[in-house]
């Protein structure tokens, strides 16, 4: 009896619970195993003699699969309501353009040997 | 609650027990997609001005001399570090299952694994830093190159995320002994869980554009 109560005591959960759940088991090994195959994917494309822009192309188009695998069934986007989706996107979609419109924004540089450039220093046009 | 509505709720909502909101989402879950949704745009400010900075400076120098990143990444260590992130990631999902099912026992095992992988994660960042800048031809410090300045701040940022959700994740299992521990903290549990993919998101993409972006 003294064990009962120093040790937390949970009621079964329903059938229906552990169903769904029992279902998700298998997903989530299946989503892991597609994780870890585009991870071994991507330390392969180094050694690939393919464009280095094709490369990147592929090289985001995994992360971007990875990154929905996650969200979607690791964070169970997939069985809650479309609210947190919405939020969430939202979210990245700022996030995403902010990034990708200042990563533009500024010029590549020339690549003079031993200069780094200063993004301060550098002349507004 | 009667047997129809009931019916209408996932089997999630049903064991929570909690108090209903307007939205239908309990308002721990709502708090935190909304400050995983403001990281986002915390952690896109990182990456984008460590990728400009790599775009305007394609050249890293160091005390004067040009450097190949790729001399002092060690990509078989990022490599098993990004494994063990993802594999954690899996144990965290387990557990929250395992909580959903009401099985302390199996939880308490998934946390710990979790917590373990999260504390190799960050034992094999410490390693990477310190061979970095303790690098016998070319040490990489906080201040020596503007390289170095957004690698160690990105990373860096990440790794106090990472450490956060270890402490978080401790905090839970110590708790799980408690007989405090109650099936409604499966939603406590599962909101951790929502940190902890999201940390294991970030690096998903810090990964291929900081690491193997500079193999190509």
């Amino acid at each position: 009896m003294s064990e009962n109560h120093s040790q937390p005591s949970f009621s079964p959960a329903s059938a229906s619970t552990l169903d769904s759940e029992s279902a998700r088991y298998f997903t989530f090994f299946n989503v892991i195993l597609a994780l870890i195959a585009m991870t071994f994917i991507e330390l392969v494309m180094i050694v690939l003699p393919f464009h280095k822009y094709v490369l990147l192309a592929m090289l985001l188009i995994l992360s971007l699969i990875k990154f929905v695998l996650v969200i979607w069934y690791f964070m169970h986007l997939r069985w809650d309501r479309l609210l947190l989706t919405a939020l969430f996107i939202a979210g990245l979609i700022i996030g995403t353009g902010t990034a990708v419109a200042l990563y533009f924004l500024f010029p590549e540089g020339d690549g003079a040997p031993g200069a780094e450039v200063s993004l301060v220093e550098r002349p507004t046009i | 609650m009667s047997e129809a509505t009931a019916a209408n709720l996932s089997p999630d909502e049903t064991d929570h027990h909690e108090a209903p909101t307007n939205t239908g989402i309990p308002n721990k879950k709502l708090a935190m997609w909304a400050f995983l949704a403001s990281d986002c745009m915390f952690f896109g400010t990182l990456i984008s001005t460590h990728l400009i900075y790599r775009r305007v400076n394609p050249d890293i120098v160091i005390d004067g001399n040009t450097v190949p990143v790729t001399q002092i990444f060690d990509i078989h260590l990022t490599s098993a570090s990004t494994f063990i992130l993802l594999m954690s990631s899996l144990t965290m999902a387990l557990t929250v299952s395992a909580m959903h099912k009401h099985n302390v026992k199996a939880a308490r095992t998934f946390l710990l694994g979790t917590i373990v992988f999260g504390s190799l994660f960050l034992g094999a960042q410490a390693y990477e830093f310190y061979h970095f800048v303790h690098h016998a031809t070319h040490p990489l410090t906080l201040t020596n190159s503007i390289f170095g300045s957004t690698f160690y701040v990105l990373t860096g940022t990440h790794g106090v995320h990472v450490l956060i959700g270890i402490l978080w994740l401790i905090s839970w299992y110590i708790f799980s002994f408690s007989p405090k521990f109650k099936e409604e903290h499966a939603l406590d549990v599962e909101v951790t869980g929502l940190y902890w993919h999201f940390v294991d998101i970030v690096w998903i993409l810090i990964f291929p554009l900081v690491y193997i972006i500079e193999y190509f």
